[in-house]
């Protein structure tokens, strides 16, 4: 390691990185500029387009598919409907995380949005046009539209062979929850919910597949390419290396472009019409295509004299959708986090998952944390009110330690939270100081109250999981980074790129960084999870060190200088006696026929616990703190965002600007659900089908003064002398909309228990 | 597609409008375009009014103002004219949808499209502003703004809005926007209040939009306000002036929300006239 990073753990990464990293502003010029190609301008030669005819009803038999009248429009090429994947001996080929979802559905529908044919034609405008003329005879069963609905007794069977709806059930205890119980100074019980809601990616889904001498290609907008790839070879029977998944830097992702979606209906079609077919997600569609999980948490908590957790309990119900998606991720991450990062002799968390007769539900940037910590920390906050104790102290007072155990048992080897809360609170004293406060409203003074509200977060990384990278000696001297982690407008190339140049102490300049293409990039997991940096920043920092070695390995055979006497620099390989050298440009022009390429996989494989043996749940925790500064006009519930910070355990910053776009990012997108984002499913239908009237905030919902911190650590931390370097993708979001609403109940000593907080459900609470 | 029309005169605007009964005037085409997004029906033809000089300026009329239909919200918004003499006008049409949409949108558009959803229409009626119209064969017809919002029906005559007309300033103004997230959002409410003071008893106009399907009169609770009511007679005042109107119900607020803000609003902006902006 031949990179450079300052010690000093509150350093605050400013702009002034970016005429130093100006060769790496490409990416993000282009971007900004509207220059960048998306999956959705990838073109092929004959591309014809393919418009998905959804299931209007949430569940029923499907009993016909009448495809003649939309056969007839001119210009349509051909629609499939699930009798054709039948003919094609695909009728029971599934994919996804539980293998539940059909290329296309026959018999039954599940959800309103399920395709159940597709139409290909010539325009994107004629398939449109041609899928509102296939007709459907659907018997329409009653729908189980609510976890608490599909939990019930009696309930209606979501999925075949499933009779209880139960999808998954994490659960997790620790000590004596009955004996902490009954020495508690005070026990409180809360229930809290959040809604569904939708990732809202500007890009929508894209998918283009063409099959060329029996070999598959896709250009998707697939967070996740190498399981895409194992997704469609297992579905189609096709060989490992005949499948290749092209991923275009995506427009957005959020979670929502997790899973495998539209890739396998896609290549179906084109295979069955010998021609490239390409779909694009319209509005509409997002809303039906993938979602966040609406979910309930009942809560207890008990706390002794001193204001210590006695013991915490949790009982979390999810609605999955009718499809798994990331669903066993979700029960388990949300159960995992919802007690929060504190000291708790006994605890105990039971998270059930449900099949629902809803779109179904994915991943949803913060991954089921948010739906915890909506609920934990807010009792948090309603327990050091209670006990009359500040709400910041009495997190400082509760919070784990490095070396002290969660509540699942496990130690936590590198804990940072108090650290976080206190930078949290420290950047939100700065924003006050330059923020502007709301003058311009016309709101009365005497109806508007002003609070303070705060919540940490805890937030698990995938462990084990799986990044390889190479790092390949290109003929005019630069080096090639491959990898298949997703761009998607969180910088992940400009953090691999100084990644790989640290390690070969080389200008950032000469690094070229490829983009996933699974038939020539190495496998990656997923670009989710918040561990592009952790994992493939790893695995890339480790090619890279291959690289060299194998560069001197070739010199040394080369030159018969022995290898201890080379030295990589930034000019080649030099002896520094006698003065000989080859440059980068003669090595690669010597090196083996496939050219010096550097290998190497990452594993967080998690470590076990001295004494229990037991793994860790997560090989390292995502650490994130939130204050916030509220104002409630108390006439019409509206809730103005005065000041917002937020402070990040990153460990090692790679990239300052990046790091502090992230946490901005953070911060505002965790806005969204807080104050007005949901997705109801009133008969089985979504609430909004377009941008005009799902609540996304705006630009003007954003507070005056945004503060945030990327912390870290110092040199000496860490296994080999340099801090983890962690990903910021996540750490905020989930505080976001506890610190508001805490903030809220600090000023007007109304809670919300429902997300969002909007004016109206404010409202109703103040006039309780 | 609709086939476009481009007269350079309106009397060619209103000829064109009259040879095809499915052609439909056209500004800066906001509502064509929000239609087509949304896959409804579009006319046969369009007529392509928004560079007609007779719509396109705003002047002083005695100690009024006339403002031609096809000057956009932004001008309306910065017209120094128009912000010293009316300037609830300008900041009904500054606060409407977004900048880029207050770039293209035009009032006439924006008055007659969708009236129960215009903050600017609340401006307009507030202050009784009347409508003139040109229409075949004869001069241009003056009628009041609010008459002019009615439905049209069937068998109506082809006719086009010239410009709308204000006779004088009120004494006090105010306007009240809520939106339910940040402001670049269309209204869950819209209160537009004048108040005069001339003749020894205070008057006062009350108009709110985007709470129902048309604009609202808040005569009664407006007077309420006026007369310092209590909280509670104030709110049975706005039942009296909703009456049965069923109030919109979406993802912006419920009806009940949008009833229960509409006293709040109410006060404020009669508060606000009061305090002489």
């Amino acid at each position: 390691m031949t990179g450079t990073f300052e010690a000093n753990p509150l350093r605050d990464e400013g702009f002034a990185g970016w005429a130093a990293t100006a060769d790496l502003d490409a990416e993000p010029r282009e971007r900004v500029g509207g220059r960048l190609r998306y999956a959705i301008d990838t073109e092929l030669p004959g591309m014809a387009f393919g418009a998905i005819v959804r299931s209007p009803v949430a569940a029923g038999r499907l009993a016909a598919v009448d495809v003649g009248a939309a056969e007839g429009v001119a210009g349509v090429v051909r629609v499939i409907s699930g009798a054709d994947v039948a003919a094609a001996g695909l009728a029971g080929a599934r994919f996804g995380s539980l293998g539940d979802q059909p290329i296309l559905a026959t018999e039954r529908v599940t959800h309103v949005g399920e395709p159940v044919a597709i139409v290909v034609a010539e325009t994107a405008e004629t398939a449109r046009r041609a899928a509102k003329l296939v007709r459907l005879e659907v018997t329409e069963s009653t729908p189980v539209l609510t976890a608490d609905e599909a939990l019930a007794e009696g309930a209606p069977i979501v999925r075949e062979g499933r009779p209880d709806n139960v999808l998954s059930r994490w659960a997790r205890s620790h000590g004596d929850v009955e004996a902490a119980r009954a020495r508690s100074a005070r026990v409180f019980r809360a229930r809290f919910s959040s809604p569904a809601a939708q990732q809202a990616s500007l890009e929508p889904h894209v998918c283009l597949a063409t099959w060329r001498d029996g070999r598959l290609e896709v250009w998707s907008t697939s967070q996740s390419p190498s399981r895409a790839t194992e997704d469609l070879a297992t579905l189609f029977g096709l060989e490992p290396g005949t499948v290749a998944v092209r991923v275009p830097p995506l427009g957005g992702g959020y979670g929502g472009k997790n899973q495998t979606k539209l890739e396998p209906l896609v290549a179906f079609a084109a295979r069955a019409t010998g021609r490239p077919v390409k779909v694009v997600n319209d509005r509409a569609d997002e809303f039906v295509t993938v979602t966040k999980h609406a979910a309930s948490v009942e809560i207890e908590s008990g706390v002794d004299a001193a204001g210590r957790f006695t013991f915490r309990t949790a009982t979390i119900r999810w609605s999955a959708g009718a499809y798994a998606l990331s669903s066993v991720a979700v029960a388990r991450a949300g159960g995992l986090a919802v007690l929060g990062p504190y000291r708790i002799p006994a605890a105990s968390v039971e998270s059930t998952m449900a099949w629902t007769n809803v779109p179904p539900a994915g991943s949803f940037r913060g991954l089921g944390v948010s739906q915890a910590a909506w609920a934990g920390e807010q009792q948090v906050d309603e327990i050091a009110r209670a006990i009359e104790a500040d709400p910041v102290d009495f997190r400082r007072a509760n919070l784990v330690r490095s070396g002290e155990r969660l509540w699942t048992g496990e130690r936590v080897a590198d804990a940072h939270w108090v650290e976080c809360l206190d930078a949290a609170v420290g950047r939100l004293e700065v924003a006050r100081s330059d923020g502007v406060s709301a003058a311009a409203s016309a709101t009365p003074a005497a109806v508007v109250r002003h609070g303070t509200g705060v919540a940490v977060a805890m937030k698990h990384t995938i462990t084990p999981s799986r990044s390889e990278a190479e790092v390949a000696l290109l003929a005019d001297g630069c080096v090639e980074v491959r990898t298949s982690a997703v761009d998607m407008g969180q910088g992940v190339e400009v953090v691999l790129a100084r990644i790989a140049a640290d390690a070969l102490a080389l200008p950032v300049d000469r690094i070229v960084v490829a983009r996933p293409d699974t038939a020539r990039t190495p496998f990656d997991m997923t670009t989710s999870s918040s561990r592009a940096t952790f994992a493939v920043g790893n695995a890339v920092e480790a090619a890279a060190r291959d690289l060299v070695d194998r560069a001197i390995e070739a010199a040394s055979i080369a030159a018969g200088i022995p290898p201890d006497r080379l030295d990589w620099g930034p000019d080649g390989i030099r002896e520094a006696r006698t003065g000989w050298q080859r440059t980068l440009r003669e090595l690669a022009a010597a090196g083996p026929g496939d050219g010096l390429v550097g290998r190497a996989t990452f594993v967080n494989e998690p470590e076990r616990d001295a004494e229990t043996g037991e793994p860790v749940s997560s090989s390292h925790w995502h650490q994130g703190a939130v204050a916030v500064d509220a104002s409630v006009d108390v006439e019409t519930g509206i809730v103005r965002v005065e000041a917002l910070a937020g402070a990040a355990w990153a460990g090692r910053v790679v990239n300052g600007p990046g790091a502090r776009l992230q946490n901005e990012g953070n911060l505002t997108f965790g806005l969204g659900p807080a104050l007005s984002e949901a997705l109801e499913f009133p008969a089985g239908s979504p609430s909004a089908t377009d941008l005009l009237d799902y609540r996304l905030t705006a630009i003007r919902d954003l507070p005056w003064a945004l503060e945030t911190v990327a912390l870290e650590g110092s040199v000496g931390d860490g296994v080999d002398g340099h801090p983890e370097r962690h990903g910021l993708g996540e750490s905020l979001i989930p505080g976001v909309a506890p610190a508001l609403a805490n903030a809220v109940a600090d000023a007007t000593g109304a809670r919300v228990r429902r997300l969002p907080i909007s004016p109206e459900r404010l409202l109703a609470v103040l006039d309780e | 597609m609709p086939s476009l029309a481009l007269p350079a005169s309106l009397d060619e605007a209103l000829d064109a409008l009259l040879a095809d009964a499915d052609a439909r005037p056209m500004a800066g085409g906001v509502g064509l375009l929000l239609r087509a997004a949304f896959g409804e029906r579009l006319p046969e033809r369009v007529v392509a009014v928004g560079r007609l000089p007779e719509l396109r300026t705003i002047e002083a009329a005695g100690d009024g103002i006339r403002v031609g239909a096809a000057v956009t919200l932004a001008e309306l918004a910065r017209s120094p004219l128009v912000r010293e003499r009316f300037p609830i006008l300008a900041a009904a049409a500054g606060m409407a949808a977004n900048p880029g949409v207050r770039t293209t949108a035009t009032i006439g558009g924006n008055l007659l499209d969708r009236p129960g959803g215009s903050d600017l229409v609340a401006a307009a009626l507030a202050l009784a502003a009347e409508a003139i119209w040109a229409g075949p064969g004869a001069g241009p017809t003056r009628s009041p703004l609010r008459a002019s919002l009615e439905p049209a029906t069937d068998d109506a005559r082809p006719r086009l809005l010239v410009a709308i007309v204000v006779e004088a300033a009120p004494d006090g103004w105010g306007f009240e926007r809520l939106t339910t997230r940040g402001t670049s959002d269309r209204a869950a409410a819209t209160v537009a209040v004048t108040t005069a003071a001339a003749g020894g008893e205070p008057a006062v106009a009350a108009w709110a939009t985007s709470i129902a399907e048309r604009p609202i009169r808040l005569a009664r609770s407006a007077r309420a306000v006026l007369d310092e009511a209590s909280d509670e007679a104030l709110r049975r005042a706005v039942d009296d002036d909703l009456g049965a109107i069923p109030l919109a119900d979406d993802l912006r607020a419920s009806g009940a929300y949008r009833r229960r803000v509409l006293p709040v609003l109410l006060r404020r902006a009669v508060a606000a006239a009061g305090r002489g902006r």
